[in-house]
């Protein structure tokens, strides 16, 4: 059997960067809009 | 914390309210999604063909299943748009088309890295498969562009809602190519095929696990990015209103 270890390694890596990136990216726009709401909300 | 303000060019706004994008349902996915990785690196065989390699299967195809689902809900929400003119359909249908676009870009890179070790190339352009993949990623990215650079609530709900339909018109495409065309790389289906599956009980069940983990998966970054798009519309409604005032 071929060693295509690296090759499986490498599709659970950017598999998980590209998910966690984007929850990454939800979370911080979700704060960034919940601060402007807030700020909102004490005018 | 409920608003019913009108912007221009809108039908009239049901009530907002701003809940946790990420709650225990999110959570609860990405502990599918996690699961799903023990299971398929420690607890499932390898191939006795491919190796270690083998095993992106297990997530390269439940994403592109996930992607399916994200897309295929974001036609049916602009259906229902242009049929209701509902703004919460229109927002579950950005909600959808931009996880889809996540879960195509899983699918595009795990794709080829899978395809340089078995195939001995990163990419064919005429597999059709991965052709109409890309073609359908383009088409997400253009809905997603066209979004931003429309103004006008109403007009961009109509025309991105049309674009989402003609998209999600490929699916049926991308899963029928290898029967389609005679010159392919991509394998005919093991699972999602008229007959039993051919994988062997093991990795059957992983990858039902699989395919299980990143639906959730999916619908709980739909349902969050949901509520962050109702979190944007109620300060947008916000800033309208003072500025009426």
């Amino acid at each position: 059997m071929i060693d295509t270890t690296g090759t499986y390694h490498a599709g659970y890596a950017v598999a998980t960067i590209v998910y966690v990136g984007y929850m990454i990216s939800l979370w911080s726009r979700a704060r960034r809009l919940r601060r402007q709401l807030d700020g909102q909300n004490d005018e | 914390m409920t608003t019913g303000s009108l912007r221009a060019g809108t039908v009239p706004r049901a009530s907002l309210e701003a809940r946790p994008v990420f709650d225990w349902f999110f959570w609860f996915g990405v502990a599918c999604v996690v699961g799903l990785y023990v299971r398929a690196m420690y607890f499932t065989p390898l191939d006795s063909l491919q190796g270690a390699a083998q095993k992106i299967y297990y997530i390269h195809v439940p994403s592109a299943l996930g992607a399916y689902l994200a897309v295929s809900i974001a036609a049916l929400m602009s259906i229902v748009y242009l049929w209701l003119h509902d703004e919460r359909a229109d927002r579950l249908a950005e909600a959808s088309a931009e996880v889809g676009i996540v879960f195509l870009s899983v699918v595009l890179t795990t794709g080829p890295l899978w395809g340089h070790q078995i195939w001995g190339a990163y990419w064919v352009w005429w597999d059709m498969r991965l052709t109409l993949t890309l073609f359908l990623w383009f088409v997400v990215a253009a809905y997603l562009v066209l979004r931003g650079a429309i103004e006008d609530d109403a007009q961009r709900a109509r025309y991105s809602a049309v674009l989402a339909i003609l998209g999600a018109l490929l699916i049926p495409f991308i899963h029928l190519s290898v029967y389609l065309f005679q010159a392919r790389l991509h394998p005919m289906p093991v699972v999602l095929k008229p007959d039993k599956p051919s994988l062997p009980g093991e990795m059957l069940t992983t990858f039902l696990l699989g395919f299980a983990a990143f639906s959730v998966l999916c619908i709980a970054l739909i349902r969050a990015r949901y509520r962050m798009g109702v979190l944007r519309d109620l300060v947008g409604d916000r800033g309208l209103e003072r500025a009426d005032d």
